[in-house]
């Protein structure tokens, strides 16, 4: 093989390698278990999304605060308003919650979920 | 209260002899005619020379003990000597008085969270031995002449009843004085038997040029105190979880207006944050965040100094316990 190739070949195996990785590390919020709620973050043009097991009594809020750990990111939650996440401050747009499509009016930590819930935060 | 009181005080004591015994046997001497001759070491004897004289005691400032002596004589010149002692006390009702008239310096006890007085506090003791106060009576004014007077702790000019209150130390918040202005003061309190005293005066330092009778006077301070609070979602937090707190601290100016105290807008001003797990912040911003890493109950405590002194306010935040929450991992969103 010349040596023309060999850095395009060292190249291509990173980005296959990473891909596999991301895709085992990363399953995709379609392949949640049955026992799992899901929970998106979606502003501008970024979209995160985070997954695991509910437990009893576990609300909207802490779903925030589980997945603020798991992805490595703050948030400022007060007086029933959710007015940053990590950076993004709400001002102009606001940051809605919906609970399986429905927005959510009041308070975050007052409305339990349950298994195969979907949870979105957007900035809108 | 009797202000008109009578207080003609009368120091007498009328001690009459007639119950001495003796006089009685020496008049019952069988030798004839005798003769009798009194003398004491103080006051009067209406008549020294017979049996039964009336004894007048002096004025006195303090109890005192008069020795009285008797000498009877008979005819053939035999005589025989006695004496006794006499104690004149002093039933005079003193007038009551009050000392140690002082203004205490502005202090945190008295000054945090009154924005809208100099809330100075007068101080004096009540001083009538083996008497208690029944009332005060305080006039402050702009005037020495004490003109147009004001009371304590309100503004209306009159005795406030103490009864009830343990002496012989007293004190008085004034609720009623402006800012930045010199006023005078005078005192006046009652006794138990509703005597009043003279109006008293703080008094002039050495060397003053006040005249005495004026006392001292104080100026108040030219604005208020700090009054520092702050404001967080009442909530129970999650160790770990971020907590911001909304500075809504109140600094004043001599007009009487208020600004946030961390924005330095008349006064340079100082905050310290003592979140109650060991870490402090010094942070004057809006807003200031803290994270507790152990569940348990918090006492967030901030305080702020501006140029004239430092208050303090105390919240308490719940970092709860609860079942630790699941662990979630990120997802590819697609």
């Amino acid at each position: 093989m010349s040596k023309f190739y060999l850095p395009i070949l060292i190249v291509v195996l990173a980005i296959v390698t990473g891909f596999v990785l991301y895709s085992v590390e990363k399953p995709k919020i379609a392949e949640i278990a049955e026992n799992e709620a899901s929970l998106i973050i979606n502003y501008e043009e970024t979209k995160r999304a985070f997954a695991g097991e509910v437990t009893d009594n576990m609300t909207i809020l802490d779903a925030v605060r589980t997945s603020a750990k798991a992805g490595n990111f703050d948030f400022d939650y007060q007086e029933d308003v959710l007015k940053r996440i990590d950076e993004i401050e709400q001002n102009e747009k606001k940051w809605n919650a919906y609970l399986n499509g429905t927005e959510i009016q009041g308070s975050l930590d007052k409305v339990l979920i349950k298994a195969g819930d979907k949870i979105e935060l957007k900035l809108e | 209260m009797n202000n008109k009181k009578t207080i003609l005080i009368i120091f007498i004591a009328i001690i009459i002899f007639a119950g001495f015994g003796f006089g009685k046997e020496i008049l019952a001497d069988p030798d004839g005619d005798l003769t009798f001759s009194w003398s004491c070491t103080g006051g009067t004897l209406s008549d020294p020379n017979i049996a039964q004289p009336t004894f007048t005691a002096p004025m006195v400032d303090a109890d005192t003990t008069y020795t009285c002596t008797l000498t009877v004589t008979d005819s053939y010149g035999f005589n025989a000597t006695d004496s006794m002692d006499v104690l004149v006390k002093n039933l005079t009702p003193t007038l009551p008085t009050a000392v140690n008239l002082s203004v205490d310096p502005p202090n945190s006890n008295d000054y945090c969270g009154i924005t809208g007085y100099p809330p100075v506090r007068l101080r004096w003791q009540f001083s009538d031995p083996g008497d208690s106060q029944s009332a005060y009576q305080i006039q402050l004014d702009t005037d020495s002449n004490f003109s147009n007077p004001r009371g304590c702790p309100l503004s209306t000019d009159t005795e406030v009843p103490t009864a009830g209150q343990a002496g012989p130390d007293y004190s008085c918040l004034a609720q009623n004085l402006s800012w930045n202005t010199t006023y005078y003061w005078r005192l006046k309190v009652w006794d138990s038997q509703d005597t009043p005293s003279t109006w008293i005066y703080p008094p002039s330092p050495p060397g003053s040029p006040t005249p005495p009778s004026l006392g001292t006077s104080f100026d108040t301070i030219s604005h208020a105190w700090p009054n520092p609070n702050f404001t967080f979602d009442d909530r129970v937090y999650s160790t770990g979880e971020v907590i911001t707190f909304t500075d809504d601290s109140h600094c004043y100016k001599p007009d009487g207006t208020w600004y946030r105290c961390g924005t330095d807008e008349y006064a340079v001003t100082s905050y310290l944050w003592n979140f109650g797990d060991g870490a402090t912040s010094f942070d004057k911003s809006a807003t200031t965040t803290h994270t507790y890493n152990t569940a348990d109950d918090y006492t967030v405590n901030l305080s702020v100094t501006d140029d004239l002194g430092t208050c303090s306010r105390a919240n308490s935040v719940q970092v709860g316990v609860g079942l630790p929450l699941p662990e979630w991992k990120e997802i590819s969103p697609f």
